[in-house]
């Protein structure tokens, strides 16, 4: 393609980042359009993001705990006067609002971090003395108050903390495919497979190169989270550095769901964590995991060794759990700014005046809205005219899921169109009708109908739904069954047809 | 559409649930229907074009298309109904469930049901292979129905991880396509299907077996690029130092098979953990009175023709049902897993009844004796895992075990002890 486009602000990166930076510049009469390399929203870092938000409480003093060993030595663990925490307590009180706005699935989750012995009774009490600085108090509770609540966890506790709200649990690609519905919706371009080749600085401005053609633009927001420096260098603006840890996380079966009730967790260490989400659609999500240290910004290949630490820290808490329930396991790269651990890049670039950084660390998701708002405002700040849009929707709704419908509205929707009726994937329980209707609102590959569906996801991992996955997106997309892809690019699924290789004709 | 008070329901339209069916119409039942997800009926016998069914059955060498052939004609000519499309999405202990297709939801109030839904293939995932997340790994059955079904071949080099049956059967339908099968890698010292497969799929067509090996990574972004294999100890665990790599876009996994039972749970079916089915008595009535299970959602079988028995034996069973018998509760005797026996189906059965038992043995052993409690019933040259041993616990041993037993267990011994 060598079509030549032009927008007011581009943004690079289709992460939860840069949709959210989006979503907030198309309140304005400001031309926005995002660019990402892959070939669906949301799949760097929002993808293996964990899915929770929290502004305050348990998870929120467990997570500067953990995040702690990222600091300098001799930091305080908690700083009041740190951006990022009021951005995150700020963040906390919007995010049920907005999820609500898109039509994504959440719910609120309670905590229980435990301890087994002294030393972690004394991680415990360092928990409640910072969360108390955030202005939650924690519950306290004993062996037999934390068994009544878990009766599945090792009878050997000793001692809890219990937060029974100030955590929101999500799917965090729900999150990035509702946000990028509702932009296109809004008038917001999103280029997909688009990978940044090159970048001229002009004055007032820049020229982007793509893999799917040249765009002009008046700024550039580097949303490109792991690969921010790339960006950053590309443009010839880069005074930054990040440093990328893994981690790996399990997803054991649903009929463990009811297992455990909230989120447990044993009590915060830094740099370690091992905690246990029940998740919305009933899987347990183990997060025993450390912050390694990795080079590799594409170093997404599991290991058995962590398979194996994640469940035997997982079996310290609850000891039913066993290698036999993991139904998927996956790799999460998180990026941190060597310049500020602590703190996300959200700036003009000091070497650039149109160029702006939007690089978050985890926990991200829940400073997004102010987050956007800022990114918002420096933007005015440099001299983008920034005039409300009395137009802008905030509004989008979902693919209708079958499994959580009542008979009555399941019969209707059935009777509207028959394919509701048609279930595709018996493990999740997902119709014809909703992998259609994913196509229709952008899935292209396996890995997309997966993400908008959840067909596929379930114990089996596409073995029986599979076939027909690919089978539908032939037909919808019109291309060959040869040429659907699991996840864009040299992804097929299929590299022949019958007989093709012994020279006869299918 | 089906819906309200039918008779006996046959939850699955394989194997199992065709012979089920079959039976339950021919004692004389008026309302026998079949629920069938998939748009055919046969389940994954249509997809095993291969011969080798109906040896025991029909004493025949059939294809798996000829032999669910002969099911579904017979089906369809005593008048059993069938649903395509549609999946039972709840079901209840009171038997009463909820099937979804595109005709809308129907409400089925069944006297008795029959849980035949098979079972699954263990994923990638739930075998926990480390490595990257490539297009091109397959479970051996659903490349089975890409190649047999569809008309599509998956890669041109595979590696096969798993010597199940499927995975054999699959290297040797894959090397007829013209594609090079690099491996079939096993981590256990013998293979894990039927010997006959070891020779007629892999031997005669001099494909690589490795055993006592294990797959330990996956290479390659987007398609499989390569995979690294290794030599296991006797813990399987893979020994550093002697990983190779092998090229190939494709990896098949044919590493076992799994009972689907997500109805029996919703429906409180009590599940053995050894065999992942439901626990049974020789009726194959399950825990929940009027739901009946037969085949591979039980305990996986090596053979349809068992497969065929067992459905017809739940089929009668929950005709008998339908028509009003209940279960005796007096006289139950739990089965036990002795020395050397990893499962025993069914789970119970009632004191001085006939019963038709099916284990299976932990290790490969020689020259051994099958005791049911101090009773011997069967003498056995060689006994592997992979190869399941049926026997009949018939009066002349119901006598000798006497009476006032609540347990039974049922060992393997060598004869020579």
């Amino acid at each position: 393609m060598s079509e030549r486009l032009e927008t007011q602000v581009l943004i690079i990166g289709a992460g939860v980042t840069g949709l959210m930076v989006a979503r907030e510049l198309a309140k304005y009469r400001v031309d926005v359009m995002v660019v990402d390399k892959n070939e669906d929203v949301g799949m760097g870092q929002t993808r293996t993001s964990h899915g929770h938000i929290y502004g305050a409480g348990l998870s929120w003093a467990n997570s500067l705990v953990l995040k702690s060993v990222m600091l300098p030595p001799g930091s305080p663990i908690y700083d009041p006067k740190c951006r990022k925490l009021q951005m995150e307590a700020q963040g906390f009180r919007e995010m049920g609002q907005l999820f609500d706005e898109l039509d994504v699935p959440w719910e609120n989750q309670r905590r229980i971090a435990i301890a087994f012995d002294g030393d972690q009774v004394k991680n415990l009490e360092i928990a409640a003395d910072i969360s108390r600085q955030g202005g939650v108090e924690l519950t306290w509770l004993g062996r037999q108050e934390i068994l009544a609540r878990e009766p599945n966890v090792n009878k050997n506790v000793v001692a809890g903390l219990l937060d029974e709200d100030h955590r929101i649990s999500f799917y965090p690609w729900d999150f990035a495919i509702a946000l990028a519905e509702n932009l296109r919706e809004n008038g917001v371009r999103i280029m997909l497979s688009s990978d940044v080749v090159g970048m001229k600085p002009l004055s007032g401005g820049f020229v982007v190169d793509t893999s799917q053609g040249r765009i002009r633009a008046e700024f550039v927001i580097n949303a490109a989270g792991h690969y921010g420096t790339k960006i950053a260098e590309m443009a010839g603006v880069r005074d930054f550095d990040l440093k990328y840890t893994y981690s790996q996380m399990l997803i054991l079966d649903k009929s463990l769901a009811g297992l455990i009730k909230g989120t447990v967790s044993l009590a915060p260490t830094p740099g370690k964590t091992s905690t246990l989400n029940p998740t919305l659609s009933g899987n347990i999500h183990i997060i025993c995991a450390r912050y390694l240290p990795t080079q590799d910004r594409e170093a997404t290949a599991t290991n058995l060794e962590l398979t194996k630490e994640s469940i035997e820290r997982a079996q310290e808490l609850v000891p039913a759990i066993s290698v036999r329930d993991v139904i998927a396991s996956y790799i999460g790269i998180r990026v941190f700014t060597v310049r500020n651990p602590e703190e996300d890049m959200l700036e003009v670039s000091e070497r650039h005046p149109h160029f702006l950084n939007a690089i978050v660390r985890l926990p991200g998701i829940g400073i997004l809205p102010p987050a956007a708002r800022l990114i918002t405002e420096l933007l005015g700040n440099q001299g983008l005219e920034l005039t409300t849009r009395p137009d802008f929707h905030p509004f989008r709704k979902g693919i209708p899921r079958v499994s959580k419908l009542a008979d009555e509205e399941r019969q209707k929707l059935i009777a509207e169109d028959p394919r509701y009726g048609h279930i595709v994937c018996r493990c999740e329980e997902v119709s014809e009708g909703e992998i259609v209707e994913a196509i229709s609102r952008g899935a292209r590959t396996v890995t997309g109908i997966k993400y908008r569906t959840r067909a596929g996801m379930g114990r089996c991992q596409r073995g029986f739904c599979g076939p027909r996955v690919v089978e539908i997106l032939s037909r919808e997309l019109g291309v060959p069954e040869t040429e659907v892809t699991y996840k864009g690019g040299l992804s097929r699924i299929l590299l022949h047809r019958s007989k093709e290789l012994i020279g006869g004709t299918a | 559409m089906i819906s309200g008070v039918v008779d006996v329901a046959v939850v699955g339209g394989g194997p199992a649930g065709l012979a089920a069916a079959i039976k339950a119409k021919e004692s004389g039942l008026e309302k026998v229907v079949i629920i069938e997800r998939g748009g055919y009926l046969g389940g994954l016998l249509k997809q095993c074009i291969h011969n080798g069914f109906g040896l025991f059955y029909f004493r025949e060498d059939l294809t798996g298309p000829e032999y669910a052939r002969r099911f579904i004609d017979k089906a369809h000519d005593l008048g059993v109904e069938v649903m395509l499309g549609s999946m039972v999405v709840k079901m209840r202990p009171d038997r009463s469930m909820v099937v979804s297709s595109k005709e809308g939801l129907s409400c089925l109030l069944p006297k008795a049901t029959v849980l035949a839904m098979g079972c699954r293939e263990r994923s990638r995932e739930s075998l926990s292979i480390p490595g990257t997340r490539p297009a091109g790994i397959f479970t051996a059955g659903t490349a089975q129905r890409y190649v047999n079904v569809e008309g599509f071949i998956p890669g041109k080099e595979v590696v096969i991880l798993g010597s199940g049956d499927v995975g054999m059967i699959m290297a040797r339908r894959l090397t007829l396509e013209g594609v090079a099968v690099r491996a079939v890698v096993e981590v256990l010292p013998y293979v894990g299907g039927l010997i006959r497969n070891e020779v007629q799929c892999l031997h005669d067509f001099d494909i690589p077996l490795w055993l006592e090996h294990t797959v330990t990574a996956v290479h390659g972004v987007e398609r499989v690029e390569a995979v690294t294999v290794a030599r296991v100890d006797r813990n399987w665990k893979p020994i550093a130092g002697t990983e190779r790599t092998i090229a190939c876009d494709t990896l098949l996994i044919s590493a076992g098979l799994i009972p689907e039972n997500e109805l029996s749970r919703l429906a409180g079916v009590a599940l053995d953990p050894v065999t992942g089915g439901a626990e049974i008595d020789e009726n194959m009535e399950t825990s929940v009175a009027g739901i009946f299970s037969g085949g591979n959602c039980v305990h996986v079988n090596d053979l349809v023709d068992n497969v065929t028995w067992e459905g017809e034996a739940a089929g009668r069973s929950a005709a008998a049902c339908a028509g009003g018998r209940k279960r005796a509760e007096k006289g139950r005797i739990k089965l036990k897993a002795g020395r050397n026996v990893s499962y025993v189906v069914p789970q119970t059965i009632t004191w001085g009844e006939e019963a038709t038992l099916s284990i299976r043995v932990k290790e490969p052993a020689e020259q051994v004796r099958l005791r049911v409690g101090d009773i011997p019933v069967r003498a056995v040259r060689a006994v592997k895992p992979s190869e399941m041993i049926k026997f009949l616990l018939s009066g002349k041993e119901w006598a000798k075990l006497g009476g006032e037993i609540d347990e039974l267990s049922i060992t393997c011994d060598s004869r020579r002890d």
